[in-house]
């Protein structure tokens, strides 16, 4: 969809949109992210017309919701470089436990669930990256050394495989140390027996892998270039990437233009890819099968970053407070008072 | 009686969100035709490059490129749609050239039996805009202007600047939806958001240039073959200033006076800093170049707070590298 749509769309905003997207969620969702609201730092759950359920208050800035997909359990975690991650149940926002990161280690914001265990990307302080393992109840079991930095998004993509994000890229609080000679890749690695399967590296070296998503077991990463300064010489690169064949294979090409060679969150299902960029305030949707774009707009959505799907359904939010979905054609777009941080996820009522 | 009075209530209410709403959209307004204004005047003074002789008047070719350039700046750090639809990022400026590739394609170019206007835009970055024209006119290996390549560079940018004018109303700088009661917040923060870009890029070059091994990072610097690095700065910085004290009317007063004070600051260095970068040597003005740009620093970051205070307007909540 290109803008004179969006526009005819937009102008649509409405009871009656409220009315056509509440027909398309069969089942209830609970949307849950985090953000910032008048100063504090929070936990935050709408329905799917952008009504809010609760909000409950985090002790600094988060980054990233995981769930456990056989119960209500999420796990909330702090942006990196941060020190604590908190299980609550979905429904309610009740803390279950909370933790702070093992002795002289931090967070890098993102986690997930596994049929026995969390997994939560984790640094030392020279920010060499490992999984910390926990037991579903948040006790920390053990580490799995990654031999890299900069691990970021992780994701399960079966019971026991995991796939790992790894940047490359060595900081001290939030400052790149090694952006001249950083080796980014994607890590497989299997909990049940602690062993790294797999190592993929991307052909082009400047390009950092910072996000990925897993949909039935097939994996697409996301890509960034953190040195600004050579984005003349990478305009034509790839940024989003699937694991085909044992490698990762360039599948789509964000228009450097607008996305700015910068991806803050992808989700993907069987028929749609999402992107955001949140420094082109865009929002980018593909065609799976095809690859080919169907929605590219830039500065309609102001800060635009956390996605999720669901039926059929893309729903995304952004910095300055407000959320949307899309059902087919028709846009819907509330306000809340909260400023949303990267991510968001899907729960299910 | 009663009724009456909870009318009042109501359509006071609605009249101060009213008045609020105008303001937001009105201040956007101004910042758009702010933006406009500076399409408008790059395109009349690349216009006289066209029309000046390169034999006898190079005095006001000089005069013009910088003219239209200095305009140029003023939009050349935003997220306007209409220029990255057309892909016309690279069309008018070539910066930074880490590798003085601007010499290098240069040569080549004018190696070449015979060059217009869409040569030019068959070629690369390089050879195209503001850079390529100032190789003309100041690059010490041009003995005399080549006149052919002047005016091929310079119809090529007014091409673009054509097609940029004729679908400015297409990609609207600003979406007419965000000048809606509705959305207006958006628009505001839109706005907000390409003068935070411009601070951080002006900011941006000026760290580039002062450093210890600036003379071996030559070509970091803005327009270093014209030696008009600082003008142009200057110029940078005075658009930025305008376009904050448009949209700073929104803020409260309290917040109007803080801007104030550092803008009235930064005017204070911008006439007490040379033209001519390598004037801050020979004038020992390195520690104001450092103030300059500590006070640049501290406005972008009192812009971002008084913003997020006054309008719960985030600037690049979500865009840090790495997450």
């Amino acid at each position: 969809m290109h803008r004179r749509e969006l526009l005819k769309y937009s102008i649509l905003m409405g009871s009656l949109n409220l009315l056509n997207c509440s027909k398309a969620i069969k089942k209830e969702v609970l949307i849950i992210g985090s953000g910032k609201l008048n100063n504090k730092w929070v936990l935050s759950a709408i329905n799917s017309t952008g009504h809010t359920l609760y909000q409950k208050k985090l002790p600094k800035r988060a980054h990233h919701i995981s769930k456990n997909k056989n119960n209500s359990h999420g796990l909330v975690i702090a942006r990196r470089p941060g020190n604590y991650a908190r299980l609550f149940d979905s429904k309610t926002g009740q803390t279950i436990k909370e933790i702070n990161a093992p002795n002289n280690h931090f967070f890098f914001g993102h986690s997930c669930f596994s049929k026995n265990n969390i997994i939560i990307s984790c640094g030392d302080q020279t920010s060499l990256g490992k999984l910390a393992i926990y037991d579903l109840a948040l006790n920390f079991e053990y580490f799995i050394e990654l031999n890299n930095y900069g691990p970021h998004q992780i994701e399960l993509i079966n019971n026991n495989q995991i796939a790992v994000a790894v940047g490359g890229l060595q900081t001290i609080e939030r400052k790149i140390l090694n952006m001249e000679d950083f080796k980014s890749e994607l890590i497989i690695v299997d909990v049940s027996i602690n062993t790294i399967i797999n190592r993929y590296k991307l052909a082009n070296s400047k390009l950092s892998i910072r996000h990925l998503h897993t949909h039935n077991s097939k994996v697409i990463v996301a890509a960034q270039l953190p040195d600004r300064d050579t984005l003349f010489e990478n305009l034509n690169t790839a940024l989003i990437y699937e694991l085909k064949d044992n490698q990762l294979k360039a599948i789509i090409h964000p228009n450097w233009n607008t996305f700015k060679q910068y991806i803050a969150s992808i989700s993907f299902d069987d028929t749609h890819l999402i992107a955001t960029s949140p420094k082109g305030h865009t929002l980018g949707i593909w065609s799976i099968s095809d690859n080919a774009i169907l929605f590219d707009t830039q500065l309609s959505f102001v800060d635009v970053a956390g996605i999720t799907q669901f039926q059929n359904t893309a729903f995304w939010s952004t910095g300055l407070g407000y959320s949307s979905s899309k059902y087919n054609d028709v846009i819907i777009t509330s306000k809340q008072e909260i400023h949303w941080d990267n991510h968001w996820n899907t729960f299910y009522v | 009686m009663r009724n009456l009075i909870q009318f009042s209530v109501i359509f006071f209410s609605l009249f101060t969100l009213q008045v609020q709403a105008t303001a937001i959209t009105d201040s956007t307004k101004q910042f758009e035709t702010k933006v406009l204004g500076h399409i408008d005047l790059m395109n009349t003074h690349t216009a006289k490059l066209m029309n000046l002789s390169c034999d006898t008047q190079k005095d006001k070719l000089v005069k013009n490129w910088k003219i239209s350039y200095s305009h140029y700046l003023a939009i050349s750090y935003m997220d306007l749609e209409v220029i990255t639809k057309n892909s016309l990022n690279y069309s008018f400026s070539f910066w930074p050239d880490k590798k003085n590739l601007i010499a290098q394609k240069m040569r080549l170019l004018l190696s070449a039996a015979d060059f217009t206007d869409a040569y030019i835009d068959n070629s690369s970055a390089p050879v195209k805009g503001y850079q390529a024209i100032e190789y003309l006119l100041f690059d010490d290996s041009q003995k005399q202007i080549n006149c052919q390549a002047l005016k091929a560079i310079t119809q090529n940018m007014l091409n673009n600047i054509t097609l940029i004018t004729s679908q400015i109303d297409q990609f609207r700088i600003i979406k007419a939806e965000f000048l809606t009661t509705q959305r207006e917040i958006e628009g505001a923060s839109i706005a907000f958001n390409q003068i935070s870009n411009h601070l951080s890029a002006i900011i941006k070059k000026v760290e580039s240039i002062t450093n210890d091994k600036i003379h071996e990072k030559l070509y970091f610097s803005d327009a270093w073959r014209s030696k008009q690095a600082l003008y142009f700065h200057k110029h940078n910085v005075n658009h930025a200033i305008k376009y904050i004290q448009i949209m700073s009317v929104l803020l409260s007063k309290q917040n109007q006076k803080i801007l104030q004070t550092q803008i009235t600051k930064l005017n204070k260095q911008l006439t007490q800093l040379p033209n001519n970068y390598f004037d801050i040597y020979t004038q020992n003005k390195e520690t104001l170049l450092f103030k300059h740009l500590a006070t640049l620093k501290k406005l972008s970051k009192t812009l971002s707070n008084v913003i997020l205070a006054d309008l719960s307007i985030t600037l690049g909540f979500n865009n840090s590298d790495g997450d």
